[in-house]
């Protein structure tokens, strides 16, 4: 069946068959940045957006797109080098694999707490929650919560109040198990982190702790 | 991964259920659990395009469409409003945001899973469900009806039956599904609603009159009396005994802030 709608800005069309996904469909498209990662609707790598909303392209039925706004990572590429280089800048990507899906939904999470210059910071929790849908299987996370938290303050202009402070402090707090665990206090304060090269291990711990640990 | 043969789109809900009576036909809600099965689908009824998408507040509650993702019923003013933190607390553990843009509510609802969390909150505000055919009924009675009915849920409604509600859902790892989940709500009369689900069968629902919360509730006391009155079963997130005890826990924590003065600020 033939299916139209607009690709990264450009009018788009396509016979597909009934039962194609719409990951497939744009792979096919040249989109090469959206990946099949985890077969289970999990990981967030095949993340897109249709019609400004972040979706996952391999449970979406491709027909459905039909007359819908889909962007992809290759039609974000200013924003996409800009935070590149902060993810990079933190040594947060190992193999890279899981990056265009995570890109994708940092920008979604820029764009759903509507953070511009002189928005509050998120706390790490915030940028966890939305997040989750993320997987990683190299990081414990850390790495990319610096990047973000950096590149939304250096970049964005979000300025870090006392509330944020708050309840970056209360994230550290419930993870001072795991930090004590490998015997670095050093990561629960994050300008430490940054200035501390060997401290990925205390890094993970920590993440590990508050947030996933999907085994 | 399904196959289909052939994909449609009906113009109108009668056309919907028209074709639903078909055997080889599949209704795609949000489509990701389908997606997850080898379901050899004859004809795929597509709903996205039909008018069922949308939070629509009432005279005196609210009528959800049954196409409206997850993600608008966490983001709602309205529904945060009337029911706190409920459904953002409920629904925010599920996978992530990009699932819940596309899960719907009445694709969950229909689903009936055992984990589901959308139920269980559903199921502690007492809402109701509309289907095109069997009209409108609580969704605990939709949950006793035999499974393989052709019929097309349009709507959750939610009227003012809880004065306040609270959820407590328990994963053994973030964006897992829950090992168990828990909702209690205080009545008009004054009595209590608790709901417990992912034991690992579906949530089911239990009262507390307002006789019997006395004058100081010990509401730890109350949530293990209440959590006795669910059946809990093994599975490889969790024993039997386990969840009993968890149940008792979060159900506790639950009437803990329903009867504390905190948790009143939202009604304010």
């Amino acid at each position: 069946m033939k299916i139209e709608f607009q690709l990264n800005g450009r009018p788009f069309s396509r016979d597909v068959r009934p039962d194609a996904m719409l990951m497939t469909v744009l792979r096919e498209a040249g989109c090469a940045s959206v990946k099949c990662g985890c077969e289970t609707t999990n990981c967030g790598l095949c993340t897109v957006f249709v019609d400004d909303r972040p979706m996952l392209s391999c449970a979406y039925p491709a027909p459905r797109a039909q007359g819908k706004t889909v962007v992809t990572l290759e039609g974000l590429q200013d924003i996409a080098a800009d935070f590149g280089a902060f993810l990079a800048d933190q040594g947060a990507d190992q193999c890279g694999f899981c990056n265009p899906g995570f890109v994708m939904n940092v920008i979604a999470m820029q764009r759903a707490f509507h953070l511009a210059a002189g928005s509050p910071l998120p706390s790490d929790d915030e940028i966890r929650g939305f997040l989750a849908g993320n997987l990683c299987r190299c990081t414990g996370y850390a790495g990319q919560t610096r990047a973000i938290r950096r590149y939304l303050t250096e970049r964005v202009g979000c300025v870090e109040t006392a509330d944020g402070a708050g309840a970056a402090d209360g994230a550290a707090g419930e993870t001072a198990d795991a930090v004590e665990a490998v015997g670095s206090a050093e990561a629960t304060d994050p300008a430490a982190l940054q200035e501390t090269t060997d401290a990925a291990g205390a890094a993970e711990a920590t993440d590990a702790a508050g947030e996933v640990a999907r085994g | 991964m399904y196959t289909i043969r052939e994909y449609v789109w009906p113009d109108s809900v009668e056309t919907a259920a028209r074709l639903n009576q078909k055997k080889q036909t599949t209704l795609l809600a949000g489509g990701i659990w389908v997606r997850l099965g080898r379901r050899r689908i004859g004809t795929a009824v597509d709903l996205s395009g039909l008018d069922l998408v949308g939070i629509r507040q009432t005279d005196d509650g609210f009528e959800i469409g049954a196409m409206t993702p997850l993600r608008d019923l966490e983001c709602h003013p309205g529904l945060a409003a009337a029911y706190g933190s409920l459904f953002k607390d409920a629904l925010s553990g599920i996978v992530g945001v990009q699932l819940r843009n596309a899960a719907t509510v009445g694709g969950s609802v229909w689903a009936r899973f055992g984990f589901s969390d959308v139920i269980a909150a559903l199921l502690t505000v007492d809402a109701e469900v509309l289907l095109f055919e069997g009209g409108r009924m609580p969704l605990a009675a939709f949950l006793d009806r035999p499974r393989g009915q052709r019929d097309l849920l349009l709507s959750i409604i939610l009227k003012p039956a809880v004065t306040r509600a609270v959820f407590q859902t328990f994963r053994l790892e973030a964006a897992d599904i829950p090992a168990l989940n828990c909702g209690a709500a205080l009545l008009p009369d004054g009595g209590l609603r608790a709901v417990v689900g992912a034991r690992p069968a579906i949530a089911q629902a239990t009262l507390l009159p307002a006789a019997a919360l006395g004058e100081s509730p010990d509401a730890p006391a109350l949530g293990r009396l209440l959590a006795d009155r669910f059946r809990y079963g093994s599975n490889l997130r969790g024993s039997a005994e386990y969840r009993k005890h968890l149940a008792g826990v979060l159900l506790g924590r639950c009437l803990q802030t329903l009867l504390s003065r905190e948790g009143a600020q939202y009604e304010d």
